[in-house]
């Protein structure tokens, strides 16, 4: 975390504490897109998304005299969403992640062949259509770890940060998933809606 | 968590995993899809379609009300227990001035309630100072229980 925006959190946390006029606005307006994105990507539930989104902030409002700046206000932030919406999931007994494959299953690589016209691909609304059915398709976790590092463009640490999980496992997951949205863009898998 | 995957990997994924990568780099630096490596081009859409904003999105005023939430929750308190002073300090008002009026003035109207019995009853000064006690009593009571409406 570099120092310019170490002093930014300290400023904004600083006046939504003192309370004021505008800050903790401003804190949220900073902040909702990427709750949105984890808790969204996370339940697919829009209207318990609003509402899991609104019981963050409204817990970051609580606990924020609890935060020490010993990671980025973002991560800090994104990792009461994830949690939030962990537990929302765990209630509705959602799977998170998909079970263990087993040794037999063939690797989605073996899947791929050269018969894929991309010429047609690139455009098609049809293909980008199977593309976002397939992502959402994707476990949770594995969704939400893809949204956080290609739509927030947030680095592999601050994923860990804001997950909890190692650096590796998050690799992992990200490049099991892109492997089968790769495998589903080039027809050889269906996707299960 | 019910799976762990491992990292790093052999190598035949060591080298997709490169392919995600540079399909990323390249989709973010906005450099025209190539010619010739159909493995890139299928990441590059991959990478195209998941750095597109979701299709719902939270409510233009979203800030703006959770603030305005904070803050009607945050001054509550405040006035619940201005609001509660103020009945106190009402009915205290009430209370002594209605006991000073029966002091000063009950000589001269108490004695016309001498009618039946409740009448003979109203009239007795110590049935007015006896009703005042159970009153202040009970409103004791409440503020000990209720010690935050009296702060």
């Amino acid at each position: 975390m570099d120092e310019r925006s170490t002093n930014l959190d300290r400023e904004l946390v600083d006046a939504v504490l003192r309370g004021a006029p505008g800050a903790f606005e401003r804190l949220v307006r900073d902040y909702q897109g990427l709750c949105w994105h984890i808790i969204h990507r996370m339940v697919r539930h829009p209207e318990d998304a609003r509402e899991l989104c609104q019981e963050t902030f409204l817990r970051v409002h609580q606990c924020l005299h609890q935060y020490r700046y010993e990671s980025a206000l973002k991560s800090w932030i994104g990792q009461v969403a994830y949690s939030i919406a962990l537990r929302h999931l765990q209630r509705k007994r959602i799977p998170l992640l998909e079970p263990a494959a087993d040794g037999d299953v063939p690797s989605p690589l073996e899947n791929l062949g050269d018969d894929f016209d991309l010429e047609q691909a690139f455009g098609d609304a049809q293909v980008a259509r199977r593309l976002h059915d397939a992502i959402d398709a994707l476990p949770p976790v594995q969704r939400t770890v893809l949204t956080l590092y290609h739509l927030e463009e947030a680095s592999i640490p601050e994923i860990a940060m804001i997950t909890g999980l190692a650096s590796g496992t998050i690799k992992s997951h990200l490049f099991r998933a892109r492997l089968r949205l790769r495998t589903v863009l080039e027809g050889r898998l269906g996707v299960a809606v | 968590m019910n799976h762990d995957p491992r990292f790093p990997l052999p190598d035949d994924d060591a080298r997709e995993w490169s392919a995600q990568e540079r399909a990323l780099a390249e989709e973010r630096a906005g450099l025209a899809p190539q010619e010739g490596d159909p493995q890139l081009r299928s990441y590059r859409l991959v990478a195209h379609a998941l750095a597109q904003p979701l299709d719902e999105q939270l409510p233009p005023d979203f800030a703006r009300r959770l603030a305005q939430q904070v803050e009607r929750a945050a001054a509550r308190p405040a006035d619940t227990r201005l609001e509660g002073n103020l009945l106190v300090l009402l009915v205290g008002a009430m209370v002594l001035s209605g006991l000073a009026a029966t002091l000063i003035y009950g000589a001269q109207w108490l004695p016309s309630l001498d009618q039946g019995t409740a009448g003979a009853l109203l009239a007795k000064p110590w049935v007015w100072a006896l009703a005042a006690c159970l009153g202040l009593s009970r409103l004791s009571r409440h503020w000990l229980q209720h010690p935050d409406q009296t702060a």
